[in-house]
């Protein structure tokens, strides 16, 4: 048989493709690329260690200055604040006479006498 | 044709190709150029017959350098480098068949690719049936066969590289032969009768 004849032989011409081959320039482009991705790749392993470093000190000199500084006065507990409006609510009562009944008005009458 | 596990191609490739590798690893840009000079042609016909389409084979060759140099300072020269090589290779082919499932309105999938057949050529016409056969069968059965017929691998190379027993890769040889040895006999019958 022919080897054109022979299907195995003709399945494996075409299977193998010879002629087939990327187009001219093809090599440059893949070197160019590979430069390209391997600047990125050596630019990333620096710039993530030193972004965490960054980001520790950041955190670092703030705790430092929080000891350092002077101790905050404390907070004002609920009861405190309660007190406080009370107070407040007073202030306005002061000056004012307060207003009485007829039957308070008569109580503190007998009392003075 | 009975396949045999004695590949007649020889290795010689690979050998100088993990040398090439150690001196691409100490950055040596002319190894890094004939390693893509040996094996440019090998990856893209392998990618060309596997998607039918010479833009995309082209894309995925670069692909699997920019992995290769990526990966050089970790490389070890355990396996033969026709396995490394085509086992990224391989890896890369089944991530562009997974994108081109998650984006079905691309249709350079070769299973939609119904290649035109110039009439009056009967070679032309015999490649055509030969390509529809092939994107027809299962990317398993088609990349056992290629990486049989064109790298002239061994089963045991080939059942490394797919991550499969040799036995489920003959099986998978043996049938994609079959296939295209019907599609090429039904070729021949209908082109005798017209």
């Amino acid at each position: 048989m022919k080897p054109e004849n022979n299907p195995d032989e003709l399945i494996d011409r075409y299977l193998r493709d010879e002629s087939a081959s990327p187009s001219p320039g093809f090599t440059e482009q893949v070197i160019s690329c590979t430069r390209r991705t391997s600047t990125i790749s050596r630019f990333t392993k620096w710039i993530l260690p030193l972004a965490a470093c960054l980001a520790f000190a950041a955190v670092f000199m703030d705790l430092l200055k929080k000891d350092s500084s002077q101790p905050e006065p404390p907070a004002p507990v609920a009861d405190q604040f309660a007190f406080d409006d009370i107070l407040l609510l007073a202030e306005p009562l002061d000056e004012t006479s307060p207003l009485l009944d007829e039957e308070t008005l008569e109580l503190f009458a007998l009392l003075s006498e | 044709m009975v396949e045999s596990d004695n590949p007649s191609k020889p290795d010689a490739d690979g050998d100088e190709s993990q040398t090439l590798m150690l001196r691409i690893a100490s950055g040596d840009d002319v190894a890094l150029t004939l390693l893509i000079n040996r094996w440019k042609n090998p990856l893209f016909r392998f990618f060309d017959r596997s998607l039918n389409n010479h833009a995309d084979a082209e894309d995925l060759t670069q692909k699997v350098f920019i992995k290769l140099h990526a990966a050089v300072s970790r490389y070890k020269p355990k396996a033969k480098f026709s396995t490394y090589i085509f086992t990224i290779a391989r890896r890369l082919l089944l991530d562009e068949f997974k994108r081109r499932s998650r984006r079905p309105e691309d249709l350079t999938d070769p299973l939609d690719i119904k290649s035109p057949i110039v009439h009056g050529n009967s070679r032309n016409e015999l490649e055509g049936a030969l390509e529809q056969c092939l994107a027809g069968i299962p990317e398993n059965q088609r990349t056992a066969l290629l990486l049989r017929v064109q790298r002239e691998l061994s089963y045991s190379e080939i059942a490394e590289i797919m991550s499969a027993s040799q036995a489920a890769v003959k099986t998978w040889i043996y049938r994609a032969r079959e296939e295209a040895r019907k599609s090429l006999s039904e070729f021949r019958k209908s082109n005798h009768e017209t």
